[in-house]
């Protein structure tokens, strides 16, 4: 029998998804119907959602294989990881310098990229966003962080 | 007369100095995304969204909203010019309009197009404000019960209006509304799903969604298939529509004004789905119906009114309910909230400056775009040659900046990153994130309305049916529902999209 997976996978997710709130939000207090408490509306979405998945899931045994499309494993690479670069870098670095890395990260994205490009793109966007930020908005995030400043 | 007084306020605010360059920078970016293809308004206003706390409110939804339907203008251009839509709801317009472009004739389409958006932006502003306030009146009588059964239609709408399966949809929205409720619980303040971060005490911030959905999900899409651009574009000359030209565009551009009013307060995608009705009723009435897809004039007005119109007219139930039915006005109630505003009906009477002054620039940004594209043209065809390589790094660049210089911590990078994961994986298991977005933003605004409601029947449930207006909402909710699972509309539905896309 077919299987189309995409939607088992899907169907999963959400199952997984809704379990985790029902799980998570086990101890809070339900209250009455008259005095709802803070438990009490989530288990019920989250039956739903857990419900909705298995519909989706179910309905995918017997159906035709959908293809997924392309897929760039270092897009997803680079792009997820660029704020989390700026997040950890940005306190002890300092705007600039987490810029560039943010920046070149992200810029490595593209299938287009060499290193000299994304060099050459990141040290001047992140020229123009300090400019633009810094002194033009007057942003007041340091631009060196305590991390090189000693 | 009221009406008059209440333009009169609005303009006093939409003319200040400070809200027109505000305007003018939507606009501006709206019709810079417009003509690049690849980064929708969805995705810039969700970018832009953090730097719109340093505005003031007005001057954010002024900004917001320009950069809105300033895209759904710019789309045009490159859907005439080069025939690549630069949003989907131009991808109609580049039936025809690509057309004339190619008979040496991209002149009168571009003014077409310019003309008609214009005209009927003025329809649809005023439309807005002879609409809105009694509508608001009616809705400040609206209890608890009245609400929840009102948010239930929206996102009921909101999901048989999505493209994609109805039951994916469904799913997301009641994610949605579960991530919505993360956070410390009003009444009893109790933490909920936080994990133990305290960072997740406030809830999940709206910007770190949709940056993280909207924003990398759509740069992700755009580098599966990284193609580089070849713009051959011919040059305009002569941007007057004849005088049989004038003459055949007036009844078209009224048709679509009307189509695109009315289908643009409806949930989900009026602007798309507007656009799409309205070259298809100009199609039916035709003498000559053989002409369209061959560069005829009304295939270009028509369907650029309706998506103008709609794009106006989606903001009723937005100004007027405090309701969200799409994206960008679901981030426009995302900021509002920030900036300490309740969205709702209250807004008309407690912001009328802020109220009036939104209105009233929208149809001074409709001018502006007239001004600014008909005679610039030129320039924005050569953005085209941007790379996209270029541009995708500085949209992460601004927009990380954005949400750091919001809360100042780095929890909501790291939750971007987490949310452009998941959003990617959804959009490529056949979910759409519109629906996700809408439930987040209404979700504790449900359980609110629901909580109050059952406190009101004392426990109760029955109180939603024995209300008229509530039972009325519901029931409605259930006929839109009905009519989205029906295989022949599911059918039609499919169509519609396939065709958009």
């Amino acid at each position: 029998m077919p299987v189309n997976w995409k939607d088992t996978a899907t169907g999963g997710i959400f199952i997984a998804i809704g379990g985790w709130f029902l799980i998570a939000g086990y101890g809070l207090e339900r209250g009455t119907l008259s005095r709802m408490g803070p438990g009490f509306f989530s288990p019920i979405l989250a039956a739903i959602l857990i419900l909705l998945g298995a519909v989706i899931a179910l309905r995918s045994i017997g159906m035709r294989p959908e293809a997924i499309g392309a897929v760039s494993w270092r897009a997803i690479l680079f792009t997820c990881a660029a704020p989390a670069i700026f997040g950890a870098t940005i306190t002890g670095l300092g705007l600039a310098p987490s810029l560039v890395l943010t920046v070149f990260c992200s810029a490595l994205a593209s299938r287009h990229m060499t290193l000299l490009r994304a060099a050459v793109v990141s040290v001047s966007l992140a020229a123009f966003c300090v400019a633009l930020f810094s002194y033009g908005l007057g942003l007041p995030i340091p631009l060196v962080g305590p991390w090189l400043a000693g | 007369m009221d009406i008059l007084d209440n333009l009169g306020l609005g303009f006093s605010i939409a003319l200040q100095p400070t809200k027109l360059l505000y305007c003018f920078f939507g606009t501006l970016v709206g019709t810079l995304i417009g003509v690049l293809p690849g980064i929708g308004p969805t995705a810039t206003i969700a970018m832009l969204l953090p730097l719109t706390f340093a505005l003031d409110p007005t001057s954010a939804l002024i900004m917001m909203a320009g950069i809105y339907y300033g895209a759904q203008y710019g789309g045009s251009t490159t859907a005439i010019l080069i025939n690549l839509p630069g949003e989907s709801s131009s991808a109609v317009t580049a039936l025809d309009g690509y057309q004339m472009a190619r008979q040496g004739r991209a002149g009168p389409a571009l003014a077409t197009a310019a003309l008609g958006s214009f005209f009927a932006g003025t329809v649809a502003t005023l439309i807005v404000a002879i609409a809105a306030p009694p509508l608001s009146a009616v809705a400040l009588k609206f209890g608890p019960p009245e609400y929840f059964s009102l948010m239930v239609l929206g996102l009921v709408a909101s999901v048989v209006i999505a493209s994609g399966s109805v039951v994916k949809a469904l799913a997301m929205v009641v994610f949605g509304i579960l991530l919505g409720l993360v956070g410390t619980d009003r009444y009893t303040a109790t933490p909920r799903f936080t994990m133990g971060f305290f960072e997740l005490a406030d809830g999940i911030e709206i910007i770190s969604i949709a940056v993280g959905m909207f924003g990398l999900t759509e740069i992700l899409r755009n580098l599966e298939n990284e193609k580089s651009r070849d713009v051959m574009v011919t040059r305009v000359t002569g941007l007057m529509p004849t005088r049989d030209d004038m003459r055949a565009l007036i009844a078209p551009v009224l048709r679509g004004t009307a189509i695109g009013s009315a289908l643009g307060i409806l949930p989900g995608g009026g602007a798309v789905l507007s656009s799409f009705a309205a070259y298809m009723v100009e199609k039916k009435v035709s003498k000559t119906p053989e002409r369209f897809g061959k560069g005829a004039i009304e295939g270009v007005a028509a369907p650029e009114s309706a998506n103008n119109a709609a794009a106006q007219t989606s903001f009723i139930p937005m100004l007027t309910l405090g309701l969200p039915i799409n994206a960008v006005s679901a981030l426009m109630i995302g900021a509002m909230i920030m900036q300490g505003i309740v969205p709702g009906p209250n807004i008309v009477v407690e912001q009328p400056t802020l109220f009036w002054g939104v209105i009233v620039s929208m149809w001074v940004g409709n001018l502006m775009l007239v001004l600014l594209n008909l005679p610039l043209v030129g320039i924005w065809v050569k953005l085209l040659s941007v790379p996209y390589y270029v541009l995708f790094p500085a949209i992460m660049a601004f927009s990380t900046i954005g949400v750091f210089s919001v809360n100042s911590n780095s929890f909501d990078l790291y939750s971007i990153s987490v949310f452009g994961l998941l959003g990617y994986l959804l959009v490529k298991l056949g979910c759409e994130p519109v629906p996700l977005l809408l439930g987040f933003v209404l979700g504790p605004m449900l359980e609110d309305q629901l909580r109050r409601s059952m406190i009101l029947s004392r426990g109760s449930a029955t109180i939603f049916i024995d209300r008229p207006i509530s039972l009325t909402f519901l029931l409605i909710a259930l006929i839109v529902f009905c009519m989205g699972v029906m295989p022949s509309i599911r059918q039609k539905r499919e169509e519609v999209f396939s065709e958009a896309d």
